[in-house]
């Protein structure tokens, strides 16, 4: 297992990222989400023709008979052999009707492979306001959960990485011009739930890491948590994008959506854990005297460098706080007398490449 | 009781429940398809004014109304529901003529009976109507009447109003029954009604009063028949009509008079309602997405199995035995309590699998940190386990979290999508923790199992590692 000190480069990667997310968020703003019937209103009317037809062909039918703006795609692996989806805000059940027997009489419509969706201007109203509700309150609460099992500052840095994690989803539905529906939000709120999970399974280890180790900096720290749980990470999110890719592929055109966000979502989630949340949290918790105290004294001793290999000594766990007395005596005894001791130790590593002070890693273990 | 016997006793407790489960959940086909995947028509009907007296009562009995009338209509397992209060959810699957289903259901079907005020012909116009009665607008007409307009279907020209007392002479609410049936002079569809014995007095009594005016002013005297504000037939009234029938002509198709009929059967809704969101959909479109989304399931189960198999040897193995009991206990809990399967709501199980091994991969993950730190497989299993607890714990609850602020949030489909999320990450985190836990404790006797290589807890990669150097990783 390497070490890498991602948490020296901690502004470089929150400042990145969070550039990043602005940058999605005043996309989200200046292109604008192409916004699906479910929040404007209007009709959407999915028609399987027998015939060949193009969208030009759809579209000129339908506006001929006074149905204004309305936008005709085809739509692939539906049902008829020339599916297309009708989209317009204004289309009343006498239109709606001409339109279907205008198509039936020129390329023949398929009965069964007919869909109208309908929304009212009210209730597609009631459905955006819902789904803002719904998503601040996942926030709140996942604050709040987050607050309860860890610590606000590891609740804040978890929300700041899923804003990202959403506005890049948003970002790229805007910048694709992907029609956002009601299952996008579905998605959001999914992506809400799921994407801290990686957060959570880094944070986890560093709080068992804050208890094991009395006396590296909290960015050591959090660098050998990211590397103790970057692998596992990446595979929960690997099993999680196997049936989301399935889904794209062979799920139809309806399922699509769900999973396009769903996949983007849980992309971002997994590094954003370790490149927005860590970072955050690092920049949170070193603000701590404790923690602000041993940064310094790390500073002093830089020159005899602080080898976050030695820190994964104390912290294995057949030494672990319970178990062993090796570990909780070796870090006392450490911390009686700081950066000497440690030093001592190095030249049993089997890796000695410890040219930069704090963090660089000599550890190997499994993932 | 030893840790074995304990894990022996817990498998075969999950091995009942796989049973019971099976037995709801087999075959596939006896789960709830919703309207998505078997077509059919959806409706959210939405009450106009809420701020009535007695809302929620006048609700409640809305809701009887249109479930009689679907009733009426034939539509096998109609759902029909209160939804927040002022919403009246519909689901029709499989249904043939949307079209009808949404003139019925929807239809206020509020019937009265107007006592025509003026005398001779109706107006061409409101402004003839209004000039007539010396008044300016429709609001300055003397008190206790009003003006009412009949479309005369088919030609807006002979379009005509009336001023008529306000107070209806007769409401639908005393009719006893309605049918469909043909005029016999030209055989032109109609609706006969019949009323009441309280309703048949009233009806012999008011037609009574306007024959004798019409006798005595010589004026034809008009009784307005009105449908939901509407003149549907205005007839001469001659003669006292004793009996309590009565009929609407008009220029009706004959399906009309039948949708008619229907709605006068079961009464008038007692409140306005609009359609605020409908949504239908071909059966052989809702087939076909339930298909593809079928499919999509079986390959994303097949690419878990075989992602998580090739990563952690044995120890996926066992991660796909508990993701398949987990598969087989969720269908039968859905098919148990009856859930309808919506499209969403497969997009949400199938979502479930991929979600469902990470608990496993988060806990043979620490099993590895273990043996690399030295221990044992019996060690590392169960240190695994509790370790990765807290962690798998909070990822899953931050999930369920969500999935119940969805439930919330959403309405039709996406609520499944909810559904299956919340319930299939609950479940999923007792089959990935206890299965795969027993199963491991019971199956460590096999000398396979002592295996660090078949088990997948080898450190792949690794030069040397002696056991005082071990770490966790």
């Amino acid at each position: 297992m390497r070490v890498v000190p991602f948490m020296r480069y901690k502004w470089w990667f929150v400042g990145s990222l969070s550039a990043v997310t602005v940058f999605a968020i005043v996309a989200i703003f200046i292109v604008g989400l192409d916004l699906g019937i479910d929040f404007k209103g209007g009709v959407r009317m999915q028609v399987g023709l027998e015939q060949e037809a193009t969208e030009n062909d759809v579209r000129s039918v339908v506006r001929e008979l006074g149905v204004q703006e309305p936008v005709v795609q085809t739509v692939k692996g539906a049902s008829g052999t020339y599916s297309f989806m009708i989209t317009a805000q204004e289309m009343d059940e006498a239109q709606q009707g001409a339109v279907e027997a205008a198509l039936e009489s020129k390329f023949g419509v398929d009965e069964g492979s007919f869909a109208v969706e309908r929304v009212g201007g009210s209730f597609s109203k009631e459905t955006t306001n819902r789904a803002f509700i719904a998503i601040a309150i996942a926030v709140v609460a996942i604050i709040a959960y987050l607050t309860l099992r860890f610590e606000f500052k590891f609740a804040i840095p978890a929300i700041v990485s899923l804003i990202h994690d959403v506005g890049l989803t948003l970002g790229i539905y805007a910048a694709t011009n992907r029609l956002v529906t009601a299952a996008t939000v579905a998605a959001v709120l999914t992506i809400l739930g799921y994407s801290v999970h990686d957060t959570i399974v880094v944070f986890d280890r560093m709080r068992e890491n804050t208890h094991l180790m009395k006396r590296e900096t909290y960015a050591e720290m959090a660098d050998l948590s990211i590397a103790q749980t970057v692998v596992r990470s990446i595979n929960t999110s690997v099993s999680t994008l196997l049936p989301l890719v399935a889904i794209l592929i062979f799920g139809g055109p309806t399922l699509n959506d769900f999973a396009f966000a769903l996949t983007i979502g849980v992309i971002t989630g997994t590094y954003s854990s370790f490149f927005v949340a860590t970072p955050l949290a690092v920049i949170l918790k070193e603000r701590e005297p404790r923690y602000r105290k041993r940064l310094q004294a790390a500073a002093a001793g830089a020159g005899a460098a602080v080898d976050v290999g030695t820190v994964a000594d104390a912290v294995s766990p057949k030494q672990g706080s319970k178990a062993a007395p090796a570990a909780p005596g070796g870090a006392k005894s450490n911390a009686a007398k700081p950066q000497q001791t440690r030093v001592s130790q190095k030249p049993k590593k089997g890796k000695t490449t410890s040219k930069r002070p704090p963090g660089k890693g000599a550890k190997r273990t499994s993932r | 009781m030893s840790r074995i016997q304990r894990d022996v006793v817990i498998l075969i407790v999950v091995a009942i429940f796989i049973g019971v489960a099976a037995y709801f959940a087999f075959p596939l086909s006896k789960t709830n398809l919703g309207l998505d995947l078997q077509g059919g028509l959806s409706v959210i009907l939405e009450a106009k004014d809420t701020s009535d007296e007695n809302f929620s009562g006048k609700m409640d009995r809305a809701v009887e109304i249109i479930q009689s009338r679907v009733n009426k209509l034939g539509v096998a397992e109609p759902e029909i529901q209160l939804q927040g209060g002022s919403k009246i959810s519909i689901q029709l699957p499989g249904i043939d003529n949307p079209e009808q289903a949404m003139e019925i259901i929807g239809k206020t079907a509020v019937l009265e009976f107007f006592d025509v005020k003026d005398f001779g012909t109706p107006y061409a116009s409101e402004a003839e109507a209004l000039a007539v009665a010396g008044v300016a607008s429709a609001d300055d007409l003397p008190e206790g009447t009003e003006l009412i307009f009949w479309p005369v279907r088919g030609d807006a020209a002979s379009d005509q109003y009336f001023i008529v007392s306000a107070e209806p002479a007769l409401t639908g609410d005393l009719l006893k029954d309605a049918q469909s049936s043909f005029e016999s002079l030209n055989n032109n569809p109609k609706v006969d009604m019949q009323f009441t014995s309280e309703g048949a007095d009233l009806f012999a009594q008011v037609t009574k009063r306007m024959a004798e005016t019409a006798q005595i002013t010589g004026q034809d005297q008009l009784l307005a028949i009105v449908l939901d504000g509407v003149v549907e037939s205005a007839p001469r009234v001659l003669e006292e009509i004793s009996g309590g029938n009565a009929e609407i002509t008009g220029k009706f198709t004959r399906e009309e008079t039948q949708n008619l009929a229907l709605v006068l059967q079961t009464g008038a809704l007692p409140i306005e309602l609009q359609a605020v969101s409908q949504n239908e959909i071909g059966a052989t479109l809702g087939k076909a997405a339930l298909n593809q989304a079928l499919l999509a399931g079986l390959v994303g189960v097949a690419l878990v199995i075989v992602f998580m198999i090739a990563y952690y040897r044995l120890l996926g193995v066992v991660a796909s035995i508990a993701l398949i009991v987990y598969a087989i206990l969720f269908m039968g809990i859905l098919n148990a309590i009856g859930v309808t399967m919506t499209l969403p709501g497969i997009a949400g199980m199938i979502l479930t699998f991929g979600m469902a091994v990470d608990a496993n991969v988060l806990i043979f993950a620490r099993m590895r940190d273990e043996v690399a730190a030295g221990k044992t497989i019996g060690a590392a299993t169960s240190a695994g386990f509790g370790k990765a607890f807290r962690a798998v714990f909070d990822c899953n609850m931050t999930t369920i979290i969500t999935a119940i602020i969805l439930f919330w949030a959403a309405s039709g489909g996406i609520r499944g999508f909810a559904l299956t999320l919340g319930i299939g990450v609950a479940l999923s985190f007792l089959t990935a923790v206890l299965v795969s836990r027993s199963l491991l404790s019971v199956l460590s006797g096999w000398s396979l199992f002592q295996k660090r290589k078949l088990l997948g807890l080898h450190i792949p990669h690794a030069k040397t590692l002696s056991p005082d150097e071990g770490g966790r990783s």
